[in-house]
């Protein structure tokens, strides 16, 4: 049950002065078990995208087929009840911390799959493995979710996406603020949730991380698809053109390249395969 | 939200724009009272209305405000005009000048009753555009300046007019953020399955709470630091500031206050002297 | 060789709601004229409490902080903070002013320049950073990465002889932090006094900056030049704090066979090594 893109275009403020074109005839599709990555300059039409996926915005033109749900353009071809498909989509906004609001931690947790219909018994028992999952223990359930820090809050945050168990999960950013070491925990956090069977759709402007963790990419630019290629043929395509920063260790192997280092592009995937690289030209 | 013409500041650097926003306030104010000072006759009440009105028109024109913003302003009146009509019509005044517009079996309509319920009409249109004219024209933080100065003199009585419109300018200026921020929650907690449209009312209450609360904790974050950066960057409401932005009157500032002047002086003088223009021309009107 | 002037002092600080869970506990460090200096520890290090102590929004427990040989305290609070400027790091919550050029003119309002000389100012630090086509645009209408080069000119205009920048790119894209990378080089190229101590968690900044102060738990675990922080694992592995790239490679290069000269200390002189 992929979900399908096909020829979306969507316009705010359509009929105003003010209309701006977001997404132009967009083509893609996102398969079951991908941990793809959508990239772009802030701007290029990225979380226009994602907010297709779970209908939060409905195409100006075409249709995104999820499953069995139909976000089409045309209203009457449109599938009406869009809450189970919130339910198999689960999108964690940027800073999703500044979504909580119940008392506590384990009532804001459950607070999803109440809304999608669980008996509250059943969905304090899915709040406590969604907090279970993001390694947060049982002395947090009762706690006070504005009590917590920053990386804690925004833990508690996801696993109130988790609980409603989604089929696919999408990400905007979320080491956004963090420090290199809890954005790593972060990162190990949505491998091992891809490794459960959930779909991770990952918005990101780090191309470090793209290359560490997704196995497809997508290149939005001025909202069309530039490119959609795997991590490893990033090497080849010319990232800067879309204002990304190209992985620091692509950078540096072209930088020898240009140097006349004869390395092979495809044995680089990150740092000890360069530096063995590296070793084998120099001797 | 987006049909509300009125009150929207209209980007475009016309005359009327670069009036001095002081300026503006006084005449909005001078020219309300001309609105509603009563006349003695209706051809003069209708005649000095008209005048204003077309005063008002010419105004907007000249601030490029679009004609269909100015009907959108001016829609809800529709009740107001049906309204009038029926009260004047159910109940007449005592004296009616205009005669018997028609007699149904003794229920008798007079011609007065549209007369006032147009006069009403008339001075409120022309209200509302008089006030379309100042907000159109004027950014929402110059008429915070403006007020300001108004308030100056109250700083006799301790009123801290510098800290109202600071708090005002800087209301404004966070209008669009708590506009993004609000909008970002809404779609976080839709996603999370809060219909914010359908649903049983106590659902539509979680669904709210789920919207305030967060708003609310975000805001006041916003405020903190906000706050620590204006302490870091030396402000201080008890000490003396200068300030970037000053008014200077011009040319075209003495010469739109003269002219609204005149225009208020005419119509005071009008009514004090009980003089009756179409009598002067020698027409008979009522 | 005249000795360095110290802008900054900071003796023994400490700082803590409980005492035997200090947020800052003994911490001492001093910045020198002209020096570019980055504070980096992970997430509850103390950074950030430290950050708010020098800027005199919380008072400390214990220790003393002084700037340009004042003591900060209420009496001189005032004057201390007319001479440094802070960055902060969300960009929309320093925007004071509706339009870039009024919000430039805060400072400098707040400071009673006179107003005959403000746009001049205002106009010259736009340019400065680069936004002067944008004086009367409204902050909704710009990048995260305008925002903070428009809170860059709006202490620049003060002429600050320190410069604290509070996790200024933390919340940039890639692009923002690269603007905001760039106008740093170029101000300190041009005004080599300029002093600048920056609170940071972007590893490769801290790289590049003339010292390194690391916070761990509260307490001060490293000072110093950033390569004998980064090149010895026994000191930054404790920390948890990521590795500058170049230094990754190294360790890699060495596992290869290839140790480095001393004299290779950066990416660039690294890629001239290698490709000679």
């Amino acid at each position: 049950m992929p979900i399908t893109f096909r020829d979306v275009s969507f316009t705010y403020a359509a009929k105003t002065p003010f209309s701006y074109e977001a997404l132009k005839g967009i083509n893609l599709q996102i398969d079951e078990g991908d941990f793809v990555a959508i990239v772009g300059r802030t701007g290029c039409g990225k979380s226009t995208l994602i907010q297709h996926m779970n209908a939060l915005l409905n195409p100006s033109q075409g249709c995104v087929e999820i499953d069995d749900f139909h976000n089409d353009s045309d209203k009457k071809k449109r599938t009406k009840k869009v809450k189970p498909l919130r339910q198999k989509v689960g999108m964690v906004f940027q800073f999703p911390e500044y979504q909580l609001f119940e008392e506590t931690v384990e009532k804001d947790v459950a607070f999803a799959p109440k809304n999608f219909g669980m008996k509250p018994e059943e969905a304090l028992q899915k709040a406590h493995e969604a907090l279970g999952e993001v390694g947060l223990d049982e002395s947090f359930y009762t706690r006070s979710p504005f009590e917590l820090s920053g990386g804690e809050k925004r833990r508690v945050a996801i696993a109130g996406i988790l609980a409603a168990s989604p089929e696919f999960l999408v990400v905007d950013e979320p080491t956004a603020g963090l420090d290199p070491k809890g954005a790593e925990t972060m990162m190990d956090l949505f491998r091992s949730i891809h490794e459960k069977g959930t779909t991770i759709i990952l918005v990101t402007h780090d191309m470090d991380l793209v290359l560490k963790y997704c196995n497809k990419v997508i290149v939005i630019d001025d909202g069309e698809v530039a490119e959609i290629t795997t991590p490893d043929h990033l090497f080849d395509v010319d990232v800067e053109r879309y204002s990304l920063q190209s992985p620091l260790l692509f950078s540096f192997a072209s930088s020898l390249l240009k140097g006349g280092l004869a390395i092979e592009r495809d044995q680089v995937s990150d740092v000890p395969s360069l530096a063995k690289e590296i070793a084998r030209c120099i001797r | 939200m987006k049909n509300f013409a009125l009150g929207k500041y209209v980007p475009f650097d016309s005359l009327v724009h670069r009036v001095d926003p002081r300026v503006k306030i006084f005449a909005t104010i001078a020219l309300l009272v001309a609105i509603f000072l009563p006349q003695e006759t209706y051809s003069m009440t209708f005649l000095v209305e008209g005048v204003l009105f077309l005063l008002a028109l010419t105004l907007l024109f000249i601030s490029h405000v679009r004609f269909r913003d100015i009907l959108l302003s001016l829609r809800s009146l529709w009740f107001l005009v049906i309204f009038l009509l029926v009260i004047y019509i159910v109940v007449p005044k005592k004296e009616n000048v205009l005669g018997i517009a028609w007699n149904l079996n003794g229920w008798i309509v007079y011609w007065d009753a549209f007369a006032e319920a147009g006069k009403i009409v008339l001075r409120l249109v022309t209200m509302i555009m008089v006030t379309m004219v100042l907000t159109a024209t004027t950014k929402p933080l110059d008429l915070t300046y403006a007020l300001e100065w108004y308030m100056t003199p109250l700083k006799v009585v301790r009123f801290p007019a510098a800290e109202v419109a600071m708090t005002v300018s800087i209301a404004l200026r966070f209008i669009p953020t708590l506009l993004e921020d609000a909008s970002r929650v809404m779609k976080a907690q839709a996603s999370r399955g809060v219909d914010f449209e359908h649903g049983r009312l106590w659902q539509k209450i979680t669904g709210l709470t789920a919207l305030i609360i967060p708003l609310f904790v975000s805001s006041f974050l916003r405020s903190e630091e906000l706050a620590n950066a204006m302490e870091c960057r030396g402000y201080d409401p008890r000490k003396k500031r200068t300030r970037y932005r000053t008014f200077r009157l011009h040319v075209r500032d003495v010469l739109g206050l003269l002219l609204v002047a005149a225009i208020l002086a005419g119509v005071i003088v009008l009514l004090a002297m009980h003089i009756d223009l179409f009598a002067l021309w020698g027409i008979h009107a009522l | 060789m005249k000795a360095p002037e110290t802008l900054l002092e900071v003796r023994h600080l400490s700082y803590g709601y409980e005492e035997e869970r200090l947020a800052l506990d003994d911490v001492s460090f001093s910045v020198n004229k002209g020096e570019n200096v980055a504070l980096i520890g992970h997430n509850g290090s103390g950074k950030s409490t430290l950050a708010k102590l020098l800027m005199g929004l919380l008072a400390p427990n214990e220790g003393e902080i002084f700037f340009f040989g004042l003591p900060l305290d209420r009496k001189n609070l005032y004057s201390i903070r007319g001479q440094i400027g802070i960055v902060f790091q969300n960009p929309d919550n320093q925007f004071v002013g509706s339009t870039v050029a009024d919000d430039i003119a805060f400072g400098l309002e707040n400071a009673c320049v006179p107003q005959k000389e403000m746009q001049g100012i205002i106009e010259s630090f736009a340019e400065e950073v680069g936004m002067s086509a944008f004086l009367g645009h409204e902050p909704q209408n710009l990048s995260g990465g305008q925002k903070q080069r428009v809170a860059i000119a709006g202490v620049l205009a003060m002429k600050p002889s320190f410069i604290i920048f509070d996790e200024a790119t933390a919340m940039l894209d890639p692009k923002g932090r690269h603007e905001i990378a760039t106008l740093v080089a170029k101000m300190r190229k041009e005004n080599p006094d300029l002093t600048i101590l920056s609170i940071t968690h972007d590893i490769e900044e801290a790289n590049r900056a003339d010292r390194v102060l690391v916070l761990h738990s509260g307490k001060k675990v490293y000072e110093g030049k950033p390569d004998a922080f980064f090149g010895n694992p026994e000191i930054y592995e404790p920390t948890g704090l990521g590795r500058p790239f170049f230094y990754q490679m190294k360790d890699a290069l060495l596992a290869e066979g290839i140790a480095l000269p001393s004299e290779v200390c950066d990416l660039d002189s690294l890629r001239e090594y290698l490709c000679r």
